[in-house]
């Protein structure tokens, strides 16, 4: 027990160091001041926030019929279904959002707040659909037999009985979602031209030449309001499921 | 009332045809037979989950098809309780009724009552993970319940408990039955438990039912040698009758016959004794010869096996007043009147 305490504190110090650096180099003369004078931050900070949010929409829209397919149905060429969706992981992502890029041109959806979204959401579709197809393989057909038979519909049975259940993988997706989204630096690049500015993309040339204080500030900011989203997110998913969520079987 | 008229249910791999069944209003009526016999098929095709099918379904003078379960007015419990695990218990017994539009004041007094018939009072706001696998059974009792049902459909809701356990739950389902005259149409592959509950049972296999009656009239006169050996008796015998003898193979039985008859018949366990060679005989018994193989002893009862002119015969009997081993030399005694005739 003794070990894995000590083991357990080097972790955490280990984990907490970086924390701690980034911390005093924040610390330095002016840089708050410097960084939250400027109307540019609250601009990156609120156009990561709406594409993350924008993007995490799409992901529930579109991946959530898809993971439900994929979890419970057999169909021809299933596999291949499998692959494309998961392909964004495997290809590096700026082969991906270059090659997408022409298209955007050509639709006119390059350098839009909807074409950052878009590439957002095929970079995190992956994630989202993997996470939400481990929720509806633990459901069975069980459930929704016995809702047909109480009475519930199709739409009733989803709300009461679906969602609950798949809700705990819908958060972890959701997160991943939020994560992925706001880590993208070169994609969003490619996609947004320079036109579409991120909290990554704004605080990426202040840790390349040298000013740390300014790129520790960002970083600092970077990771409050990303946590700061997953705990809204999860908190208010809580709320309205204000049960049970976390049992200790796969409810 | 229920009933089936020709009901068709096709699979791959296997069929119903043609199934012929009625269960009268109040009556707890149970499909009985091994596994993939059909009965869970049977049953999900009633309960409209199968919605695929051939043939008329009737409840209470109401055909049930293209109609949804809320219509036919119809509850279900499954083997596995799927309790809702975000709601608590009240919510999961009200789920129905809310489904229903029933307000909420109401569907809660009505789950409260029902739970309390099932001597769940006091457990309303736990969660199902909190509640051991008999009271989970319970409560979907309960939820089932509480819908007033005009059928009660039960596929194998106390195989997934350990014995005890079930033994309390069938009592208390079959005073809830007794009391409120629930028609319920249950299925099961135990036939303790078939004979305990129901006023009828229909014995299903291979997708048809081979003989519905009374449980004690089906253990009094199985239809042919499967129901017989499904209600466990396995002292079957056949052949022709000579000279007021049936002879199987070399073993000998005294039957009623006439002769040149071919017959089948069957004698339980428990209507036959061992005795020793050497033992008076009686006028009214007739008697067999045979040698010891196996002997066992189950819930107060021995259970012999022996070896009769190469058939295997076994008797079973409470106590026995001499040592008996295996390989001992033994008379079997058996009355006539004990003999189930098969097949004349």
């Amino acid at each position: 027990m003794k070990k894995i305490k000590i083991l357990y504190i080097v972790v955490m110090i280990l984990f907490l160091l970086p924390f701690g650096a980034l911390i005093l180099e924040s610390l330095r003369p002016c840089t708050w001041y410097y960084v939250y004078t400027d109307i540019k931050t609250y601009k990156a900070i609120a156009t990561t926030v709406i594409v993350a949010v924008a993007t995490l929409i799409l992901n529930i829209a579109i991946g959530t019929p898809a993971a439900s397919v994929l979890a419970r149905r057999e169909f021809p060429g299933k596999k291949i279904v499998e692959l494309i969706i998961l392909l964004p992981l495997i290809i590096p992502s700026f082969v991906t959002s270059m090659g997408i890029h022409f298209t955007f041109i050509k639709l006119g959806l390059a350098e839009t707040f909807l074409g950052v979204t878009l590439i957002h959401t095929v970079l995190t579709l992956p994630y989202y659909i993997r996470s939400t197809v481990v929720g509806y393989g633990t459901l069975g057909e069980g459930y929704e037999m016995m809702g047909k038979i109480m009475g519930a519909s199709g739409l009733k049975r989803f709300f009461y009985i679906t969602l609950p259940h798949i809700m705990p993988s819908v958060i972890a997706g959701s997160s991943l979602v939020i994560i992925v989204s706001f880590a993208q630096y070169l994609n969003t690049l490619i996609i947004g031209g320079g036109r579409i500015i991120t909290v990554p993309i704004l605080m990426f040339p202040y840790i390349s030449s040298g000013d740390m204080g300014a790129g520790a500030v960002y970083s600092f900011s970077y990771i409050t309001i990303n946590f700061l989203l997953i705990f809204l997110l999860e908190k208010s998913v809580k709320g309205i499921y204000n049960k049970k969520m976390s049992g200790e079987k796969l409810w | 009332m229920v009933v089936l008229e020709d009901v068709t249910k096709r699979y791959e791999e296997f069929s119903i045809e043609n199934l012929n069944l009625t269960v009268g209003k109040g009556e707890f009526f149970t499909l009985l037979g091994g596994s993939g016999c059909g009965k869970s098929t049977l049953l999900k095709t009633i309960s409209g989950i199968e919605s695929e099918y051939r043939g008329r379904i009737e409840i209470d003078g109401m055909d049930i098809r293209g109609k949804s379960t809320f219509e036919t007015g119809l509850s279900m419990v499954f083997q596995d309780s799927l309790l809702l695990p975000n709601l608590n218990v009240e919510d999961n017994v009200a789920f129905g009724l809310k489904m229903k539009g029933v307000a909420k004041k109401e569907r809660l007094a009505k789950a409260k009552e029902t739970l309390e018939e099932l001597g769940l009072s006091g457990f309303e706001k736990r969660h199902p993970s909190d509640l051991s696998g008999g009271q989970k059974q319970r409560v979907a009792i309960a939820r089932a319940l509480v819908m007033e049902p005009k059928l009660l459909l039960m596929d194998e809701p106390f195989s997934a408990l350990d014995e005890e356990l079930r033994g309390k739950l069938q009592k208390l389902l079959k005073e809830i039955q007794r009391k409120y005259k629930s028609t319920v149409l249950f299925v099961t592959h135990d036939r303790d438990e078939a004979f305990y509950l129901s006023d009828k049972i229909a014995i299903m296999d291979n997708g048809d039912i081979v003989q519905t009656d009374k449980p004690q009239r089906l253990y009094e006169n199985p239809r042919n040698e499967f129901v017989a050996r499904f209600l466990g008796i396995n002292n079957i015998f056949a052949g022709r009758v000579s000279e007021g003898v049936l002879r199987d193979d070399k073993l000998e039985v005294e039957v009623e016959g006439s002769q040149g008859d071919d017959l089948v018949i069957a004698m339980k366990a428990e209507d036959m004794r061992v005795v020793e060679t050497t033992a008076p005989e009686s006028e009214s018994s007739y008697y067999m010869r045979g040698r010891v193989v196996d002997i066992s002893f189950k819930s107060g009862f021995y259970h012999f096996y022996l070896d009769v002119e190469g058939k295997r015969v076994e008797v079973v009997q409470n106590r026995v007043d001499f040592k008996v081993e295996t390989g001992l030399e033994l008379k079997i005694s058996y009355k006539k009147k004990n003999i189930i005739y098969i097949k004349r």
